[in-house]
């Protein structure tokens, strides 16, 4: 056998225990978590924001990723992931009353009416008999009153009752597992400085909004402008050109993106309305990110972004339109069918950040500030948002490492008239968080977390004006620990 | 004292001696790279070298030359490394470079792929037709 042979013989060898080492054109990873979390509220005012139970046990998330490279220029990767998210649902036509409690029991508004009628009633009757009037007298006089006191009270009453009511709407809460696709993307790679992405993509933004995966993120819980509140689109449908080049020893990172618009909260599979409704071009969104890598201590990255979107919501109001001769003629009916704007916005948003590596301490910070327009009617809002995390890195052991840490967040948001996504309609002018927590990462791909938050809710103030909240009633603790598994 | 500090100056001597090189595919345009461009390279950040295409192929971190070539170009440590592409992996950053078991598979693949590149102990330069490229 010749030495060519031999290794061409060597290369096919090596060629298939490549192919099992996993390098093979088709790949499925994923990653897994478990969140536990005890709640520690005064007042059941805070659980609408944060969560229904005192205590929470959930597999929240379990993700797979389907990753596809047929050749050295294209690239498909499809996340699939099973998620679990409460869902608050409101009842604001009265139909699910909020709760009216007197003296530790919740009542009717015919049981608060009866109530109020019978102290009236009472108070009346004792202006008008002396002291010691047999009680027989007493019931049999307000037996005689009763019925016009009942007319004067309900008059006077129902109409606050019904006001209050729609002014505090119950809320539900309902646990909801669903499936989502997180991103769908398929890369056309040219070269280093230019490739393509087309499908849905996570949002380029930031730090924490690209990085949304528990194994890699440090903390249990992200900052709430990148999740709760997304200040910048979690994720978006279209076009985007990325790349990089150097300068110097420094790397410049780029994107820019056409888009559909905003999509938040891992739309699920079946939802009809994944994505903003269209019209024409002038709908379409658009941004991207520029970040430096620059050579400096052990990693030094600077970042900003931009993001220009509409917010439309659509729905089809159907009207039958019926002439009463033709319908007794047993004619055809007229059916018109007009799709109606629910919601008609615009927004753009802006952002800094900045992730800085020394030894084994690591910085990072964000700022994001979104102005959303209302188009149809008036209205306008501004939140801005902004954190600091400082961790350090400890390695225990060479499979072992435990990383403290601690962060702040902080978000405002000004709103005048009506606008999505309004804090003031969800009763809040903003609120900041602070975190401490540890976590300890064994054989790469395990880790264990354990948190501490607090959140400090604002209030605001239009919006609870006759309703008596106190400081406690706006602080939660948050106790949490957090199992996630890369695979 | 002296044979303690004699000793752990050989321990550290041994473990980065820079025992490692690196060869690529005769297809490649080139007769060098540098250390930051090595880095992008096994980082994923870069895939071209000159206006060729290259593939990189690592050695499993538990091979010397590889814990010598990882601490001293990319300033990581094996389990850093191994870290670092399950969490690119997680962002959707790209998949880790294919890793050979020894150097001489990672020879035979770099001779017949086109736009090979690998890290390979120094020791087996002289096998297979490669060639080897300055690290400047």
């Amino acid at each position: 056998m010749s030495k060519r042979s031999v290794v061409a013989f060597a290369a096919a060898v090596a060629a298939g225990a490549f192919a099992q080492d996993g390098a093979s054109v088709f790949k499925v990873y994923g990653f897994a978590d478990v969140n536990f979390s005890a709640y520690q509220m005064d007042n059941s005012f805070a659980k609408q924001f944060v969560g229904a139970d005192t205590l929470s046990l959930a597999l929240s998330h379990t993700n797979l990723y389907f990753d596809f490279k047929p050749n050295d220029h294209i690239k498909g990767l499809v996340e699939v992931g099973l998620f679990s998210r409460p869902t608050y649902t409101k009842s604001m036509d009265g139909s699910t009353p909020a709760v009216i409690s007197y003296q530790g029991q919740s009542l009717s508004d015919a049981q608060i009416k009866s109530l109020v009628t019978e102290q009236q009633l009472s108070a009346k009757i004792a202006t008008l008999v002396p002291a010691g009037t047999p009680q027989a007298t007493i019931d049999a006089l307000k037996s005689t009153y009763r019925a016009a006191a009942a007319a004067t009270v309900d008059s006077l009453l129902q109409p606050k009752l019904t006001a209050l009511r729609q002014a505090n709407p119950s809320t539900a809460l309902e646990d909801k597992h669903t499936i989502s696709i997180d991103r769908a993307q398929f890369d056309l790679m040219l070269n280093d400085q230019i490739n393509l992405r087309i499908g849905k993509f996570i949002t380029p933004a930031g730090v924490w909004n690209v990085d949304h995966a528990s194994p890699v993120i440090l903390t249990v819980r992200q900052p709430l402008q990148t999740t709760s509140t997304p200040l910048f689109p979690e994720s978006q449908m279209g076009l985007m050109g990325f790349g990089s080049t150097v300068i110097g020893d420094n790397d410049l990172v780029y994107n820019g993106y056409i888009t559909g618009g905003r999509i938040d909260g891992s739309s699920t599979l079946l939802d009809a309305n994944d994505g903003a409704a269209l019209n024409n071009l002038g709908d379409l969104a658009y941004g991207g990110h520029l970040g430096l890598k620059l050579d400096l201590l052990k990693s030094v990255q600077l970042g900003a972004s931009y993001f220009n979107g509409a917010v439309n919501k659509k729905h089809n109001s159907t009207e039958l339109q019926i002439d009463l001769p033709d319908l007794l003629e047993g004619k055809a009916t007229t059916q018109t069918v007009t799709s109606v704007y629910t919601t008609k916005e615009r927004e753009w948003a802006v952002g800094g950040d900045a992730k800085i590596e020394v030894s084994n301490l690591l910085l990072q910070g964000e700022v994001n500030y979104r102005h959303r327009e209302n188009e149809i009617a008036s209205g306008s809002s501004d939140a801005t948002g902004w954190y600091v995390l400082a961790a350090w890195s400890q390695p225990v052991t060479a499979s072992v490492n435990v990383t403290p840490y601690a962060m702040y967040e902080r978000v405002a948001s000004d709103e005048t008239g009506s606008v999505s996504g309004s804090f003031n309609d969800a009763g809040l002018a903003g609120f900041h968080t602070i975190s401490f927590g540890i976590n300890t990462s064994f054989y790469t791909n395990y880790h264990l977390k354990f948190e501490y938050m607090n959140l400090q809710l604002e209030k605001d103030a239009k919006t609870w004006a006759l309703t008596k909240i106190s400081a406690k009633d706006l602080n939660v603790g948050i106790w949490s620990s957090q199992i996630a598994v890369a695979f | 004292m002296k044979k303690l500090i004699l000793s752990i100056t050989f321990l550290t001597a041994a473990t980065f001696a820079g025992d490692w090189a690196l060869v690529a595919n005769p297809a490649v345009g080139t007769g060098s790279v540098s250390k930051s461009d090595l880095k992008r390279i096994y980082t994923g950040k870069k895939s071209q070298l000159g206006s060729g295409k290259v593939v990189p192929i690592m050695l499993s971190e538990s091979n010397p030359a590889a814990a010598a070539f990882l601490h001293e170009v990319l300033g990581m440590s094996g389990a850093e490394y191994k870290k670092f592409w399950v969490d690119a992996q997680i962002k959707g950053e790209g998949t880790a470079p294919m890793t050979q078991k020894n150097s001489a598979a990672a020879v035979a693949i770099v001779s017949e792929l086109p736009g090979g590149i690998a890290v390979v102990e120094k020791s087996a330069t002289g096998s297979g037709s490669v060639k080897v490229l300055e690290v400047k």
